[in-house]
């Protein structure tokens, strides 16, 4: 059977563990993308927004060191504290035409341009960003 | 021959390009690494892994913020891309530290050029020998590229662009 990580969930077919794993992984990074985007144009050093958030400097530290499972109120007080703003959602959807790949057993690499991931958004998807 | 020439000519061949999209970074595998990172991704903790694992090539490849460490023996444990020894060899370790419930997965490679990135070599990080694992990838470079030597600089900057010094 042919699975695309990309084409989205269909009928009411169990979504695999590893599929969830890449959607989390891609979510978690476009959430630290701004995070850290944001602390750099505002010029804050790590001791200022550890104050803003009442922790420990090597709290911050650790706390924009890599994307994690952050809970939404750490999110929206990363976001808050480093630049008085406030965050806007939108979806970015799988192509429509996204081919399939088939198992290991039998792609083989040179066979690579099957797999689409979603390039440019489409018109009816936006981009997670801080307003 | 240039290394830029020696990778057009492995490419297709023993050395994949994770995307045929043009991004702001381009990463190439190795047939080993493309394997292990190739969907469907099963419903057990390995697909998981291995999911992430493709996400973290994807998310490197599409410019994103990385944090990353030059000192091997200065580090956190949660830096997302380090330099390993022997630091002379300018070689680094791909750190995928997620799920926390597992001990994550290395991938060992080399900048091939400002930006660009070829992974040679992957492992769950609790079946690793580390220095050993690493020596290995710099004999599969050898194997690849002869005696050029991977992209450097005296700068993280000269190496990659968004990344996040720790």
């Amino acid at each position: 059977m042919s699975t695309s990580v990309t084409s989205g969930p269909s009928n009411a077919i169990k979504i695999s563990l590893g599929t969830f794993g890449y959607v989390r992984a891609r979510n978690k990074q476009r959430i630290y993308n701004i995070i850290i985007r944001e602390f750099k144009k505002s010029g804050l050093r790590n001791i200022d927004l550890a104050k803003r958030l009442g922790k420990a400097p090597e709290v911050v530290h650790r706390l924009l060191s890599r994307p994690q499972n952050w809970e939404a109120d750490t999110i929206s007080d990363l976001v808050f504290a480093i630049c008085g703003g406030t965050l806007k959602f939108s979806v970015d959807r799988p192509t429509e035409n996204a081919a399939s790949v088939t198992s290991i057993e039998e792609r083989r690499p040179d066979q690579a341009d099957a797999f689409v991931r979603p390039t440019s958004p489409k018109s009816n998807s936006q981009t997670l960003k801080a307003a | 021959m240039s290394i830029q020439r020696i990778l057009t000519s492995l490419l297709g061949k023993k050395l994949f390009a994770l995307s045929d999209d043009e991004k702001p970074r381009s990463v190439f595998v190795s047939a080993d690494v493309w394997a292990a990172v190739l969907p469907p991704f099963p419903d057990t903790m390995e697909g998981l892994r291995r999911g992430e694992f493709r996400a973290w090539l994807e998310n490197f490849e599409d410019g994103d913020e990385f944090s990353v460490s030059e000192d091997p023996d200065d580090k956190p444990s949660w830096t997302m891309l380090a330099r390993v020894k022997p630091t002379e060899e300018d070689f680094w370790s791909m750190r995928i530290t997620t799920p926390d419930t597992s001990p994550g997965m290395r991938a060992i490679g080399a900048f091939i050029g400002y930006n660009e990135f070829v992974v040679l070599d992957w492992h769950y990080r609790e079946e690793m020998d580390f220095d050993n694992d690493v020596n290995e990838a710099i004999a599969r470079w050898r194997d690849l590229f002869g005696e050029c030597h991977p992209h450097t600089g005296e700068t993280l900057n000269e190496h990659l662009s968004n990344f996040w010094p720790v």
